[in-house]
């Protein structure tokens, strides 16, 4: 019951609330050496924070400091905030509430809080997020992540009967820990060689080893230089190791996988040709999107983008729809959300053609938060017309000792998250 | 390296197996570090063989990724839009390391027609700035080259003066250039030049004796062109409808 009490309790809220206001400051001060991705994950998509760059935060504040200060704490993550502050709210504000007239808009409000809580951890859970570059006349079906890295191994020689292509994917999550030495073999009952991948770099760009002093692993004439990280991840060109030894026996072969390579690389392993590239994670879009024409305007006189258009026929099975994609115009449809986000002119087999980069979302809780909002208003508007009926309802010499001390007491029952 | 790790660990856990027996048979037993401890003859692990033990197992945790094995269980069906990816592409193409093709040779804006028994000269035999470079003779000694000068290029006078110099002549007057005779080159009164003397050309040590040169210099807007043919007299006058005829022929690419 104690533990009840203590999960329920305005005291726990305030707590939480205080630690969120904390760590969006640190997140924000860190974010600016440190990057949005990486603050977001170390700040809010974590349970614990163990330290605290106080330099970073420094500078970020205009204090010059231009020393190493990264201070151990134990600072609850925005996860662990987040639950506590779901399981207060349904406690304290849903269950422990007093359920009369007078509370509706305020468990409302609570309830709505509390969904759009949960619309957070969905859309941190299932939120899918990429793009998809496409040159005029050029059809997709498919986005790439920003973030998420796979190894995608693919066999090129002799291409299947029946055209069908298919890739074994290894998740980031399974190499991406593989700094410094480690390897990592991986196998497959459909593949005829093992695949160890060592020496993940998150930043990196292959060097050519010939005149150049490197005590690196040299593999085919390059190395991968280690680069600083960028402060946007997306940006970052990961690279990595391998080797492939095949299982029937056989010389084992090294390779660099490097993210922005223009070819996988290749091994032959009897008859046969696999591409392995390190890439991003790819997801299948629910209709495929053809490119008819890019439209690109710009102030008069400069070259300062003004409006950025994409005519684009949506294709589903036989249907053919013409749309348009637009800046703040986005195309909603079938539960993803697909944003003009940028464009570049490029040449074609000898011609100048000029793509355009869709920026794709899927989110099913795309829209909670809306809907989150406007129930909190809702109930928030409810609950201040009703006390303002009743303070209008009251006899004049009641209401003047509404001011008075004693009008506490009727301030706690309409405010059953203060237990 | 680390299955070297792994391996010498192992090694020197072995060869202290003996140390570590003997090791085993005192206990340490005191609390606080430095001050005196109790001995105690029963075995057990000692603090050397924890240490030793703890070692073992940190250097085995730390090779584990060597030897660790994953087995793929992810696929996806690659989209049929997707573009097929190069097979068997060097590490250099794969990383841009390429260099760029070498530009095409740039076309020359000009048609002719080569008279019989001439020949084209051998690339890079003449200048950069020959258009047209053909060679004619028993042993190729006739020389005769088209080439283009932006502007002026000094001038009717200098240059017309500036061969007969080479032909170890005096340079013309005004009235003698004036009077010098035309004709029709690539649709342009052009001046015509015949000289007979020693020739000695640009960078040549000594003069070729008993030479004779012909030459058109025209003068556009824009840029002069000029055709110069030099070889022994006696070849030269035996060429010299050679001479009108490839001239002639010389126009501007369609």
């Amino acid at each position: 019951m104690k533990l009840y009490h203590f999960f329920a309790s305005f005291g726990l809220a305030t707590v939480v609330l205080v630690f969120l206001l904390l760590i969006t400051f640190l997140g924000t001060l860190e974010q600016v050496e440190h990057g949005l991705f990486d603050s977001v994950r170390k700040y809010f998509d974590s349970y614990l924070i163990t330290s605290v760059d106080l330099a970073c935060c420094l500078r970020a504040m205009h204090v010059s400091y231009q020393g190493n200060w990264n201070l151990p704490v134990l600072i609850p993550g925005g996860m662990t905030l987040m639950a506590i502050l779901t399981l207060n709210m349904i406690l304290g504000g849903l269950i422990r509430i007093r359920k009369t007239g007078r509370t509706f808009g305020v468990i409302v409000t609570h309830g709505s809080i509390v969904f759009m809580l949960v619309a957070g951890l969905v859309s941190f859970l299932f939120k899918k997020e990429g793009a998809v570059r496409l040159a005029e006349g050029q059809v997709a079906d498919e986005f790439q992540s920003f973030h998420d890295v796979v190894i995608e191994i693919e066999r090129l020689e002799p291409v299947s009967k029946d055209g069908k292509r298919v890739a074994l994917v290894i998740p980031g999550r399974q190499f991406q820990d593989l700094i410094g030495g480690k390897a990592r073999t991986f196998e497959s009952k459909d593949l005829p060689f093992d695949l160890m991948v060592m020496n993940y770099e998150v930043n990196s760009a292959p060097k050519k080893a010939a005149g150049s002093s490197t005590s690196r692993e040299v593999a085919d004439g390059y190395f991968l230089q280690t680069l600083k990280e960028e402060l946007e991840q997306e940006r970052n060109a990961d690279g990595a190791y391998v080797k492939v030894t095949p299982k029937k026996g056989g010389e084992a072969q090294k390779g660099i996988l490097w993210r922005f390579a223009a070819a996988p690389f290749s091994v032959k392993v009897g008859d046969e040709v696999y591409g392995i590239s390190l890439t991003r994670k790819t997801y299948k879009l629910p209709f495929s999107v053809r490119l008819d024409d890019f439209q690109r305007e710009v102030h008069p006189g400069t070259e300062r983008a003004r409006k950025f258009t994409s005519v684009i026929t949506k294709i589903t099975g036989e249907k053919e729809e013409k749309k348009i994609i637009t800046m703040n115009e986005p195309l909603r449809d079938e539960g993803y959300a697909l944003f003009q986000s940028a464009f570049d002119v490029g040449e074609r087999g000898g011609a100048m053609v000029e793509s355009s980069t869709l920026q794709v979302v899927n989110n099913p809780s795309d829209h909670w938060p809306l809907y989150a909002m406007l129930a909190t208003m809702a109930g928030m508007l409810g609950h201040m017309i009703a006390q303002l009926v009743r303070f209008l309802r009251k006899p004049a010499s009641r209401t003047s000792k509404a001011f008075q001390p004693e009008a506490s007491s009727s301030a706690s029952t309409t405010n059953p998250a203060t237990p | 390296m680390n299955k070297s790790r792994l391996d010498a660990g192992v090694g020197a856990s072995l060869r202290n197996k003996r140390m570590n027996r003997f090791f085993s048979m005192t206990k340490v037993t005191g609390r606080e570090p430095g001050r005196s401890v109790q001995k105690s003859n029963r075995p057990g692990l000692t603090g050397v063989g924890v240490c030793l033990g703890l070692s073992a197992g940190l250097m085995l945790s730390s090779c584990k990724p060597l030897t660790e094995r994953m087995e793929i269980k992810e696929s996806r069906q690659i989209s049929e839009h997707a573009i097929m990816p190069k097979a068997e592409a060097t590490s250099a193409e794969r990383f841009f390391d390429t260099q760029p093709p070498p530009p095409p040779p740039a076309e020359n804006p000009l048609a002719w027609i080569t008279p019989e028994g001439w020949a084209e000269a051998p690339a890079g035999s003449g200048g950069g700035m020959r258009l047209i470079d053909l060679r004619f003779g028993p042993n190729q000694e006739g020389e005769c080259y088209l080439s283009i000068m932006p502007g002026q290029a000094g001038g009717l006078a200098a240059n017309v003066n500036r061969w007969r110099t080479q032909m170890g002549l005096t340079p013309y007057t005004d009235a003698e250039l004036a009077a010098l005779p035309k004709k029709t080159f690539v649709g342009r009164d052009a001046t015509f030049v015949a000289f007979d003397g020693d020739f000695k050309g640009v960078g040549a040590e000594s003069a070729a004796t008993g030479y004779r040169m012909l030459g058109l210099v025209q003068e556009a807007p824009e840029f002069t062109l000029f055709v110069k043919l030099t070889g022994p007299k006696d070849l030269v006058v035996k060429n010299e409808a050679a001479f009108d005829q490839f001239a002639s022929s010389i126009s501007l690419k369609r």
